[in-house]
């Protein structure tokens, strides 16, 4: 308690009494020109990497990514704050987007979902000491345009579309948004793995029961959407004592005694390989609303464990070879077209 | 023998989004001083506030003692 007195009564140093006025400029427009190596290095050395190999962003690899949308280079895209309300947001067009975009390895043909998760306004570097983890929950024809992984290993790195999508909203977040800053606008205590190249989510909606994630929120089946989520990720249901095999499945039963178990504040998403989502389906569940309206309150439960149904959200993706699933406390924060983006 | 490339590279860096009257411009940032300290807090009210971080209501039952 001393030490909150001497704090509210010690006079302020010189530097804290000076208003200051911060130049708008990140830096520079370009850097070198200079030997790969070194450009390798200087990037790293301002903070401007995950720590693995770019791809330097030369004036044509930036060029060649600009042409894959109609927007001008110069429009503003959106803006990012490491914890909105705590620091301030910087903003990014449409060529600081491509940048990063060159830098993750991204096909020219990906930069439209990348232009869309950026207008999303969502940093998936939080400051907060939690470590939280992003999600992007891809849906439409552009999943089968630019060769998504919905199959086997879909959330895994075993395809240049999502591992390089993912990995450039890193380092969009890094760069454009002042994010992962550690100690300054990064101070997750444990650090997560999925911010390496998030959590990338193309629903496999062609064996799914159900519809489409972003089709229950309003689009048309055949729009492109990305969708946000953000909480601490996903694992195995396997990691859950709830989540037993037994002669008779009861995955809904599973689901719900899970989401019960967990924390409050980003609810429940669970992701459902296609058979286990049948399985649901064949226990009564034959749209996802059901399913929810139940895992948020079955008959005769006094008390809902989430707030409300809006806090869970059920995805469909991978393979069908085994009843695996995951789950994990994650948030739906917002959808954007990506056809807007082309 | 290490390759020069013919081009420069871009920044990737975005630009601070300031927020002014009206909405939010881009420009140079100003940051006002610290509130300044008082010399005691003999007479004064300080109110601490549990924000339910771990710890924080220990620290209020130190504080209380």
């Amino acid at each position: 308690m001393q030490e909150v007195v001497t704090e509210l009564t010690t006079p302020l140093s010189d530097q804290d009494k000076t208003k200051r006025t911060i130049p708008q400029s990140a830096g520079p427009d370009r850097f070198g020109p200079d030997t790969a190596e070194n450009l390798q290095k200087l990037f790293r050395e301002k903070g401007m990497t995950d720590y693995l190999p770019i791809v330097l962003p030369t004036e044509d690899r930036v060029e060649a990514m600009l042409e894959a949308t109609s927007h001008k280079p110069d429009e503003i895209v959106g803006k990012i704050s490491p914890t909105p309300g705590v620091y301030e947001y910087w903003s990014y067009t449409v060529r600081q987007v491509a940048v990063n975009a060159v830098m993750a390895g991204a096909d020219p043909k990906y930069f439209p979902v990348i232009l869309a998760i950026a207008a999303a306004d969502k940093e998936s570097l939080s400051s907060s000491d939690n470590s939280f983890a992003e999600a992007v929950v891809i849906n439409g024809p552009i999943r089968d345009e630019i060769g998504l992984n919905y199959g086997v290993g879909a959330l895994g790195p075993f395809s240049h579309a999502n591992a390089t999508i993912g990995r450039a909203y890193t380092l969009l977040s890094l760069n454009a948004g002042n994010c992962g800053k550690v100690g300054e606008t990064y101070m997750g205590v444990i650090g997560n793995p999925a911010n390496y190249a998030n959590i990338v989510i193309a629903e496999n909606e062609k064996e799914s029961p159900w519809q489409p994630f972003s089709v229950q929120h309003g689009f048309k089946p055949d729009e492109s959407v990305v969708s946000i989520f953000e909480g601490w990720g996903v694992i195995s249901a396997k990691n859950s004592k709830f989540a037993v095999w037994s002669k008779d499945m009861n995955f809904a039963q599973e689901l719900k005694n899970i989401f019960n178990d967990q924390d409050q504040l980003f609810g429940g998403v669970a992701v459902l390989s296609p058979a286990v989502a049948d399985y649901v389906k064949d226990e009564g569940y034959d749209t996802v609303e059901k399913l929810t309206d139940w895992l948020y309150q079955s008959p005769g439960e006094e008390k809902p464990h989430f707030f409300s149904p809006a806090q869970i959200n059920i995805l469909v993706t991978g393979s069908s070879n085994n009843l695996y699933w995951d789950y994990g406390g994650m948030r739906y924060v917002k959808s954007v077209s990506v056809d807007k983006w082309r | 023998m290490a390759t020069v490339l013919r081009s420069a590279v871009l920044n990737p860096e975005g630009f601070r989004t300031i927020k002014a009257a009206g909405g939010e411009v881009s420009g140079n940032g100003f940051f006002s001083s610290l509130a300044p300290r008082l010399d005691t807090l003999n007479g004064k009210t300080v109110y601490l506030v549990d924000t339910g971080f771990g710890g924080s209501g220990r620290f209020l039952d130190q504080s209380q003692s």
